[in-house]
């Protein structure tokens, strides 16, 4: 393990932001963070990164215990912070160095760090520019090069796709995963379940300052009951369609809604052949889509609570 | 302490591009003080007195009561650095790299002081071609706005590093600056001529005496031996708010 947390908690005041958290980070995978607002994932990063202490539990990286006076940990360390956190006044390049020179590199390999993180979130063309004037999207890939500069072993990701357009989004989940790829280890925290389903290797759903689930998304979806729901527009809806759509084995029931039909089984029914076969031979169909379950599900399921809102259901 | 170079250098370009730092921190208290020393002159002038008043005289008091208030003042430029840095935003960035607090404010504070001392030698500049201020010993002189200008960038970073907001901490360093003034009988209230009082007046506090050093080595009050236990005193000041300051500087929870 790169790092690990065991048992950690951390109050402030009356409020308790981490309740015993377990967690356990592998060496080169990609850890996702998942939780809703106050889940308590960001109090996580900040013991994790020694920014904090921990009031209880033990917190250890790189084989070292963490906390806010270690400062050997940091070295192979970077944070990439929710908030957009780099010096605006500052060039591009001028950021890049300063936060380079403070993890202790200098000249010829500072330059060359600094011209390959560059290229690396194309900034390069912008190298010069200062950053008051880029679109979020652009100060969130600055945001992402300034911790990757000095080429951090291990690299945590507090939410950094927030308030950005999507275009930028799927950008930097791009290079979350060459950074990956590269054997850099990352945890990622996000309350966007798609984007922790799209990169992670494995997954940690926090609430309530808790691990209430770990594993890969296949063993995650695993452990909760789900229905598969198939939605279909039948060219020449009849009740022969419906009657036989009801009969195959493993449909609980089917809505039918003009020429709407959702068929819903059980999970993992393996009925979506045998409902095309039908919807052919009755005259076929125009539209087709199949509901994935996904980790709102899961989370829905473990919580009651939606990811999202926060929201009871 | 390695990246203290590093860091140093990050503030002073930073400080020195700031057009708001130059004006209010250096543009601002000499135009202050060319505007009250044109001031008074033109009014001892006016009251048909300039024979029998040393205007190079009224000159130094002023130009030395500025300058030693000014320097205190001035301290709102560390305030506005730490809080900026390391108590906003980027401090969660700052601290996550191998570097401590206390290096992160010492180079911030260097950079500040070096702001301090050009804002010295510019209003002695000023004062000395325009005004033919007598500036006294040159040592006593160099001893008091190095001391102050220390002692400034301490209190502002004492402050900056125990009170929670911005405001409040820039409130506390501009109040107590002006209520040094009115200890030091800068603010036209007089306490009168008892022992007490003078005592008050003259070493109350570190404008006083580092005001007071300055005109003891000079022509006006011409006393050495003062001028020298002024600046022992400042010095004994400087060393203890260090102190302070180095332990404070351990981090703090963010």
């Amino acid at each position: 393990m790169i790092a690990s947390m065991k048992n950690v908690v951390k109050r402030y005041g009356d409020t308790v932001a981490l309740d015993h958290l377990n967690l356990d980070i592998a060496e080169g995978e990609i850890l996702g963070l998942l939780g809703p607002n106050g889940a308590g994932k960001t109090t996580a990063i900040k013991v994790l990164c020694g920014l904090i202490n921990a009031d209880a539990g033990e917190v250890q990286v790189f084989g070292q215990t963490q906390n806010m006076h270690n400062l050997k940990t940091r070295q192979q360390m970077g944070l990439v912070t929710q908030e957009i956190t780099i010096f605006t006044d500052l060039s591009v390049s001028e950021n890049l160095r300063y936060f380079g020179g403070l993890y202790g590199l200098s000249g010829a390999e500072l330059s060359a760090n600094v011209k390959e993180v560059l290229d690396f979130v194309e900034l390069s063309e912008f190298a010069k520019k200062r950053p008051k004037t880029f679109s979020g999207g652009m100060q969130r890939r600055l945001n992402i090069a300034c911790a990757l500069v000095h080429k951090p072993k291990l690299v945590i990701m507090d939410e950094p796709t927030v308030g950005i357009d999507p275009q930028s989004r799927n950008h930097i989940l791009e290079s979350v995963k060459k950074i990956a790829q590269n054997g850099t280890t990352v945890i990622y925290t996000s309350h966007y379940m798609e984007e922790v389903q799209a990169i992670s290797n494995r997954i940690s759903i926090m609430d309530a300052g808790r691990t209430i689930a770990e594993g890969s998304l296949d063993e995650l979806m695993g452990r909760i009951q789900y229905e598969d729901r198939i939605h279909l527009t039948a060219a020449l809806p009849s009740d022969t369609l419906t009657e036989e759509l009801k009969a195959i084995s493993g449909v609980k029931h089917v809505v039918v809604s003009d020429n709407q039909y959702t068929i819903v089984s059980g999970a993992d029914s393996g009925n979506v052949n045998r409902i095309m076969e039908i919807a052919q031979r009755n005259g076929g169909v125009t539209s087709f889509s199949e509901d994935k379950p996904n980790l709102e599900d899961v989370f829905l399921t473990l919580t009651g609570k939606c990811l999202r809102d926060e929201g009871e259901v | 302490m390695s990246r203290l170079p590093l860091i140093f250098k990050h503030y002073f370009r930073r400080n020195f591009s700031d057009p708001s730092g130059i004006i209010f921190f250096l543009l601002l208290p000499v135009g202050l003080i060319v505007l009250n020393m044109v001031g008074a002159i033109g009014f001892v002038n006016l009251a048909g007195e300039s024979d029998s008043v040393d205007l190079a005289a009224t000159a130094t008091l002023l130009a030395a009561m500025f300058m030693v208030s000014f320097q205190f003042f001035s301290g709102d430029f560390i305030i506005h650095n730490i809080y900026n840095d390391l108590r906003g935003p980027i401090s969660s960035r700052l601290y996550a790299t191998p570097v401590t607090q206390r290096t992160f404010v010492i180079g911030c504070s260097l950079a500040c002081w070096i702001f301090n001392v050009v804002q010295a030698v510019a209003i002695f500049t000023v004062a000395s071609i325009f005004f033919d201020v007598y500036w006294g010993n040159p040592l006593i002189f160099i001893a008091v706005v190095l001391l102050t200008s220390i002692m400034c960038q301490l209190i502002g970073a004492l402050i900056a590093l125990t009170v929670s907001t911005r405001k409040v901490a820039s409130g506390i360093m501009g109040g107590l600056g002006f209520f040094m003034m009115f200890l030091s009988g800068m603010l036209f209230v007089s306490f009168g001529d008892g022992p007490v009082a003078t005592f008050i007046t003259s070493y109350a506090t570190p404008i006083s005496l580092g005001y007071r050093a300055i005109l003891f080595a000079g022509p006006i009050l011409d006393d050495m031996s003062s001028a020298i236990f002024n600046v022992g005193i400042l010095a004994a000041l400087t060393v203890v708010l260090g102190g302070i300051v180095y332990l404070l500087g351990r981090r703090r929870s963010l």
